[in-house]
């Protein structure tokens, strides 16, 4: 039932081996492996998907953009199943003005059948490295790292894949742009680890949800596959779907409340069909950002029954404890999705061993 | 793989795994159970060659403090005793609960999701055993599972295998685990039908408890909490049936400073048929059943001491009259004239008198006269009468009399042998009310006795010699405890003992050992401690506060054992090496509970041990006290059992003793009955007992003329 194989070698082992090559080779390299992992690099954009994001109209699925109050659910929800993927993403070497990264994910299904038991699902748990460097260009180094690494079983991936498609004439000059370079590196390696959690969701769907046709599962982050009993749960909601006095209506949303739904006009801009989603407030934001505990949910868009909102905002708000506290995310943190990151980070730990950053 | 909670399970390639080193040493974990934990280590907690961490299965609810557990290194069991709990979990401040159930608006009572808990167990190491018998492995564990110790395990641990000596047992230790039955691997069941946990006997090396490589015990605890002389006298007890199998000859000197406690020590707890109804009417209802179990799972026997031996001054003002200036205590009736509990008729026949003459008391003239009263010449004067052979008060008074008379002579000097009249004066002053301030001690003649025992003759095997100094005064009690032990320990270094070990039980001893004492006993109990063990005398000794004995007496001690302390007591530096929470027991350790540390184990350990198999004092003296009043004894009972023992089948019959008994007191039977015993017992009788009882019980009805 497991959907990808153990990653067994270590990230610093595996360097190490074609850093023996490159040096029996002769072939020149500079090492980056002391510089600061792109989740942390300033000069990057925080959330890549961003630009992806529309400003297009929306759709009004439960009448004008208004707070709606939340009826409290008592006893156990029917959400057992949460997917998180986590990623780090390291700069490894320079050839030239070329860098090359090593992208570190790790992802799982954590299910929940009841309050005190938990655990990853067998077979669940993705970890793997991938590469991300250009493979079309005329330099040998770069070309044999792309072979040797795929020798090793690895995959490559390039980060201009498409514009290589596209003209390759401009890729050749892209290339050498190492800022660039390395933005769209931390963009493949963003929706590497994206496809690995779609690859869970469609894992989930086939092999699990068969069996617990009444499990929910909470996807972190947008939900970028048409799943039934599927729920995106956006913990930062960057793009602002709404303007004027219904962004208000958002920004002045009341603890246990939540918008009515919407779903976006232009919804080819994920795979699938469209979403429905409304925002919930986890916590009190009185004195706080606006955005304080304020998440956006999305489900598939055809629910063939809007009053699933209701009950799906309640599932989610009694998630509101107990609290990830130690989290500085706490306010739209799932307890479960910060358990899973902690099981996914240790085993990012043991892959990034001995790595100096 | 499971992978639950990014947990890995051993795998062919761990160090410890179940296909490796653990295989090897399965006699020494619990499988049954299984896991119930595993071993873990930080950055800030790591494992030592001492200690461990590991962290408690859900399903683990029976662990607990005190208990023996094993894990693991790469070729060796670390067997540990399981300290410290905590239990972890991910919350940054208490408020954070507070605020999920309280300030937030309502949720359900329980929560969709339950934060994680992890009960993480500190383990002190007892012992490593290596898969070679030849290393001793001081490595740590590693990451792994962990186990309930099984007995073989605790027994290794504890070192019973390297015992040089006898294992006595001491305590019972009670682990998490249940117990099997060994055919069936079935767990057992109590009468209730509860699982009953696993228990193992905690022995002490008879080497390290009675010497000769170590030696001594003593005893920690709160009064009246039923702990420190019910355990002391059920060790002293064990040690008796183990020295017994051993053939080797034991005996036990003990001081009676309460009550009736130590008067009964030959009653057992557990009545025999006979007995079961006066028990019972004084609701004393033996032994119960787990007290019996553990008897029988110690090898032992709940029987009382069949060797005991009381000795007791007299009351004050009723020493007996000396004739002629002597005192013979083979004449001895008068067992109410002892300042003893132990006084009735037929319960007298090892209970002794204790009476001194005054050469005796003047070998402790430090403690019979005030500091400030001996001086130089009072000393002088002490050694003038020794001079002069003055042994006893008649004969003092005489000597005085002589003085006076001296020195009413006109002309004479003011001094006597060398000694001015006032000094004299003032020896007359100070010796005028010794006997009083002795009371019932010092004879006012010369003391002699050859038939009876005296409480500083030599032991016999078994013996079990009590000296009542419950109802004496505080002089006449240190004056005794001390010259006694002095005796004794005289007596040990002639190597004159007359058994091979001597325990000298002593309870109070930061009385008689003050912790920065000086002088008198506090240097031979010092003595003692320090090379008892050489000698075959080891020193048991009981203290409410341990704080307040001498260092060097606990510091020589092998074995210590600790029952409730009081808080103010336990933040003392005597109780430095005792953990944290092993305090935080002692401060509410039940009755019946102890901890114990012996020479042979590394960490002390909780351990719990059957009520004495002796009745308590209290319940005896009130069951054999009333026996008569209460119609379970008649009074002609003593008589009809000396004249069975002695005539076997030629013994009258019951009506007829009882008839020519009737009348006379229970007292005087009673004589007549130790007067038979002393007369005929061992083959010496010549003649009829009976012909001779009547002519007793006679004599003692109409008066010695009557024929």
């Amino acid at each position: 039932m497991a959907i990808a194989e153990p990653q067994t070698v270590s990230l610093r082992a595996m360097v190490r081996t074609v850093i023996n090559d490159l040096v029996a080779e002769r072939l020149p390299i500079a090492d980056m492996s002391r510089a600061t992992s792109l989740e942390l690099d300033r000069t990057l954009s925080l959330d890549s998907r961003r630009a992806q994001l529309p400003t297009s109209e929306i759709r009004r699925l439960e009448g004008p953009i208004r707070a709606m109050d939340v009826p409290r659910h008592s006893g156990v929800g029917a959400v057992r199943y949460f997917l998180d993927g986590t990623q780090r993403t390291l700069p490894v070497w320079r050839v030239g003005t070329t860098p090359i990264i090593a992208a570190v994910t790790a992802a799982a299904i954590l299910q929940r059948p009841s309050p005190s038991d938990i655990g990853i699902i067998p077979g669940s748990l993705v970890a793997r490295i991938n590469w991300i460097l250009p493979r079309y260009t005329d330099d040998p180094t770069l070309n044999h790292i792309v072979n040797l690494l795929e020798s090793m079983g690895n995959h490559v991936y390039d980060p201009l894949e498409a514009q290589h498609r596209d003209d390759p004439d401009l890729y050749q000059r892209m290339v050498g742009d190492y800022t660039d370079v390395l933005q769209r590196s931390y963009s493949t390696a963003t929706t590497l680890r994206a496809r690995i959690e779609a690859d869970l969701l469609q894992f989930w769907r086939l092999n699990i949800s068969p069996s617990d046709h009444d499990g929910w599962i909470v996807v972190d982050g947008l939900l970028l596959t048409d799943t039934p009993n599927a729920i995106g749960l956006v913990k930062s909601a960057h793009a602002q779907h709404f303007h004027g006095q219904e962004a208000a209506v958002l920004y002045d949303l009341p603890i246990g409340h939540r918008t009515s739904a919407y779903t976006l006009a232009d919804s080819d801009v994920r795979e699938g069909a469209e979403r429905a989603m409304w925002y919930l407030r986890m916590h009190n934001a009185t004195g706080q950002d606006a955005r304080h505990g304020l998440i956006r949910l999305e489900t598939p868009a055809v629910l063939a029954d809007l009053d699933l909102i209701d009950p799906i905002s309640s599932w989610i708000l009694a998630e509101r404890a107990p609290r990830a506290s130690t989290d500085a995310r706490w306010p739209t943190l799932l307890y479960p999705i910060h358990l899973l990151e902690r099981m996914l980070k240790r085993r990012l730990d043991t892959l990034t061993a001995g790595w100096p950053t | 793989m499971d992978d639950t909670f990014g947990l890995r399970s051993l795998t062919i390639d761990s160090p410890a795994s179940a296909t490796g080193t653990i295989r090897q040493f399965d006699p020494l974990i619990d499988r049954k159970t299984g896991e119930i934990g595993r071993v873990v280590s930080s950055e800030s907690e790591p494992s030592g060659s001492h200690i461990f961490y590991f962290w408690a299965d859900d399903a683990a609810l029976t662990l607990d403090v005190g208990h023996i557990v094993v894990g693991f290194s790469e070729e060796a069991a670390v067997v540990a005793v399981v300290d410290e709990p905590r239990r972890y979990s991910d919350m940054a401040s208490f408020l954070d609960d507070y605020f999920d159930r309280h300030v937030e608006l309502g949720l359900a009572d329980s929560g969709s999701t339950q934060r994680p808990e992890i009960l993480v167990f500190e383990a002190k190491v007892l012992a490593t055993k290596h898969v070679r018998d030849d290393v001793a492995s001081k490595r740590p564990v590693v990451n792994g599972p962990v186990y309930f110790a099984t007995p073989e395990a605790i027994e290794f641990a504890l070192g019973l295998d390297n015992y040089s000596g006898a294992p006595i047992p001491a305590v019972m230790h009670t682990n998490g685990n249940f117990e099997r039955d060994l055919v069936e691997g079935d767990v057992v069941r109590d009468e209730h039908g509860r699982p009953r946990f696993q228990r193992t006997p905690i022995y002490l090396d008879e080497d390290y408890l009675l010497g000769p490589e170590a030696g001594h015990a003593n005893w920690t605890g709160q009064s009246g909490l039923a702990t420190k002389t019910s355990h002391a006298l059920f060790l002293i007890s064990s040690a008796f049936q183990t020295m017994e199998k051993k053939n080797k000859k034991v005996a036990a000197l003990m001081f009676n400073v309460k009550g009736p406690d130590l008067l009964w020590l030959d009653k057992p707890a557990q009545p025999s048929e006979q007995d079961a109804a006066i028990y019972a009417a004084n609701k004393n209802f033996g032994l119960g059943k787990d007290d019996l179990d553990a008897y029988d799972a110690f090898g032992l026997e709940p029987r009382a001491f069949h060797n005991t031996r009381i000795f007791a001054p007299f009351r004050p003002g009723m020493e007996p009259k000396d004739i002629a200036g002597t005192v013979n205590l083979d004449d001895f009736r008068n067992y109410r004239s002892l300042n003893t509990d132990r006084s009735m008729p037929g319960e007298t026949e090892n209970v002794f008198p204790v009476l001194w003459s005054l050469d005796t008391a003047l070998n402790y003239p430090h403690r019979i006269f005030n500091f400030n009263d001996l001086d130089d010449k009072l000393w002088g004067f002490i050694y003038e009468l020794r001079e002069q052979r003055v042994k006893s008060m008649a004969q003092l008074n005489a000597k005085f009399e002589e003085i006076n008379a001296y020195f009413q002579n006109e002309g004479v000097s003011d001094y006597w042998e060398g000694h001015h009249k006032a000094t004299i004066r003032k020896a007359q002053n100070r010796f005028k009310g010794l006997q009083d301030k002795l009371g019932g001690l010092l004879s006012h003649g010369t003391v002699r006795s050859s038939a009876i025992p005296t409480p500083d003759s030599q032991f016999v095997d078994q013996e079990l010699r009590v000296i009542d100094i419950s109802q004496t005064n505080s002089i006449s009690a240190e004056l005794l405890v001390t010259s006694i032990i002095n005796a004794v320990w005289k007596m040990a270094e002639r190597s004159d003992l007359g058994v091979d070990k001597l325990i000298i039980f002593v309870d109070e001893l930061n009385k008689y050992a003050p912790a920065g004492g000086d002088g008198g006993l506090r240097d031979t109990l010092v003595d003692i401690a320090a090379r008892g063990r050489h000698l075959n005398v080891v020193l048991f000794g009981a203290q409410q506060f341990r704080s307040r004995v001498d260092g060097e007496i606990l510091g020589n001690c092998g074995t210590s054992l600790y029952g409730r302390v009081g808080d103010e007591e336990i933040i003392n530096a005597a109780y430095r090496s005792i953990s944290e929470t092993s305090k935080s027991e002692l401060l509410g350790l039940s009755k019946g509970r102890l901890l114990i540390r012996h020479a042979h184990f590394r960490e002390p350990l909780f351990g719990a041990f059957p009520m004495p198999p002796t009745i308590r004092g209290i319940d005896g003296q009130r069951v054999f006290g009333r026996q008569i009043e209460q119609g379970f004894k008649m009074p002609e009972d003593p008589l009809i059992s000396v004249l069975g023992s002695v005539m076997g089948d030629h013994a009258p019959s019951r009506a007829e003793i009882a008839t020519h008994c009737a009348g006379l007191s229970p007292e005087v039977i009673d004589e007549v009955a130790r007067q038979i015993r002393r007369d005929y017992s061992g083959g010496n009788h010549r003649g009829d007992a009976w012909r001779q009882a009547k002519k007793l019980l006679t004599s003692r009805r109409y008066g010695a003329n009557h024929r």
